[in-house]
């Protein structure tokens, strides 16, 4: 895979995927209105916000490729004749706050599906909040989407004051890379390290146990408990997300440039799927004190544990099988 | 004690260990660690946060495996530790860093064994966590975190 990492594959891979949080992100977040309304009825359970939330949290985990593809992309073009500087430092800034929103609705969707498992109901509370950020991040991600096209388009701009004043509504990656890299800064990397660490060994205890279940060990155990330990794995994953992202944000080509970063992706991904999958599955669900699992569940078990150590093993041999550092 | 050090890290083993230029080397000995650490201190904090009253619905009985798992795992990184060691003996030797580590894991082993003698002293299925028991997962997970913390510092000595 390490000849596909070129500059114009990376740029066309952003330019495909960014559909996830822009098109997709539209379909998800109407699937979601009308799933408030089809479900609002004095109906037993909830039906349709069960998908919506299932979408939603899929367009914010995709959407993490997209970023990272996003900042390689402007190392491939930034040297081109025509390119608007501003407009990339512009795009770059405004999707980075459309991102975090983006997955703090992901989180909200994933609780809605975590309680809609037990209860068949998904909290108002909760609704309400995935609600908000969704459309909330929907508005971000149109305005860094348009900043986008123009980095290619400047005339979409027409007035540069308006870019400005669009740009507003950003987070300063330049300000998060000095954070961490800046001089008189040199404790924050290796404490974020330390935290990365942490972070991985709590989620992946919780979804070794969760999946070694469903593997058909630890029969005492009904799964329907081991899923109430659930969201300490999303705490684990969202400790690694923010602290990934500082790294990367601080050192953006020591990553778009090494194809084991790209691997990391890839599992992370599936990990991802396989969180979904013990979150809501239901013969995974059914899964009581006793009850021998179907050799799929045994076979996606399996896979995720391997699926884990691989996005370990990636991250921990980035600096030494690719150019990183 | 310094000149030992220096015998050990002139030996070629220590010396292949640093300097190879294989991803078999350091890098492996290193990866194999990380995934001791993460078996090893995933499953007990799995076991401290139940103790601790998170999920309070799986029953305690049929965790005891993960005991056998995380000694499986403290042997993976005693051993993989103990290479790591011989690839860097000098600085290891005389780092406090190094040391407060080592003295968190000797502080910490014991916690473990009374920790699982705590829990099934009364039963193999035992249903209520008495206070003592919790007190002692809350300090066994503090003292992993800090483990951690200073085994990923050490690479930056």
């Amino acid at each position: 895979m390490a000849d596909l990492i070129t500059p114009a594959n990376l740029s066309h891979l952003h330019l495909l995927i960014n559909h996830f949080p822009t098109v997709g992100l539209i379909i998800a977040f109407l699937l979601l209105v009308v799933s408030i309304v089809s479900d609002s009825e004095a109906m037993k359970d909830d039906t349709m916000k069960p998908t919506a939330l299932g979408v939603l949290f899929g367009i914010a985990v995709m959407t993490l490729p997209v970023f990272t593809t996003g900042l390689a992309a402007e190392g491939a073009i930034e040297k081109l004749p025509g390119i608007s500087q501003p407009a990339m430092i512009a795009h770059e800034d405004s999707a980075l706050l459309a991102f975090i929103v983006l997955e703090l609705a992901g989180i909200a969707a994933w609780l809605g599906l975590w309680r809609w498992r037990r209860t068949r109901r998904v909290p108002p509370s909760l609704t309400f909040i995935t609600f908000v950020l969704a459309a909330l991040s929907l508005g971000l991600m149109t305005v860094a989407a348009n900043i986008g096209g123009a980095i290619r388009h400047p005339e979409i701009l027409g007035d540069p004051k308006t870019e400005v004043a669009r740009s507003m509504f950003s987070v300063s990656s330049a300000g998060v890379a000095f954070f961490v890299n800046g001089p008189g800064h040199q404790w924050v990397w290796p404490a974020l390290e330390s935290a990365h660490f942490v972070g991985m060994t709590l989620w992946f205890g919780v979804l070794l146990l969760a999946n070694l279940r469903l593997m058909g060990w630890f029969t005492g155990i009904p799964y329907p408990a081991l899923h109430r330990m659930l969201p300490w794995a999303l705490l684990g994953f969202g400790v690694n997300e923010i602290s990934g992202m500082m790294f990367y944000l601080a050192t953006p080509k020591g990553y778009t440039t090494n194809v084991v970063f790209y691997w990391k992706l890839i599992f992370l991904l599936l990990a991802a799927a396989d969180l979904l999958y013990l979150t809501v599955w239901p013969a995974a669900w059914k899964t009581e004190i006793g009850t021998v699992t179907h050799v799929r569940e045994r076979a996606i078990g399996a896979v995720a544990l391997v699926t884990f150590v691989a996005v370990m093993y990636c991250g921990r041999m980035l600096p030494f099988l690719g150019n990183s550092f | 004690m310094l000149q030992l050090t220096t015998a050990l890290h002139d030996t070629a083993f220590s010396t292949w260990l640093r300097e190879a230029e294989t991803v078999w080397a350091f890098p492996t000995v290193l990866t194999i660690h990380t995934f001791g650490m993460m078996l090893l201190v995933g499953s007990a904090w799995f076991v401290d946060l139940r103790l601790l009253g998170v999920a309070r619905t799986i029953p305690i009985g049929p965790l005891r495996p993960l005991f056998r798992i995380m000694w499986f795992a403290f042997w993976i990184n005693l051993a993989t530790g103990v290479l790591l060691f011989i690839a860097d003996p000098e600085r290891k030797s005389t780092s406090l860093l190094f040391a407060f580590k080592m003295l968190l894991i000797i502080i910490n082993l014991p916690l473990l064994k009374r920790l699982e003698r705590a829990i099934y002293r009364e039963s193999p299925e035992p249903v209520a966590v008495t206070g003592s028991t919790r007190q002692l997962a809350a300090a066994s997970a503090m003292l992993w975190a800090g483990t951690i913390f200073a085994g990923r510092l050490l690479g930056y000595m």
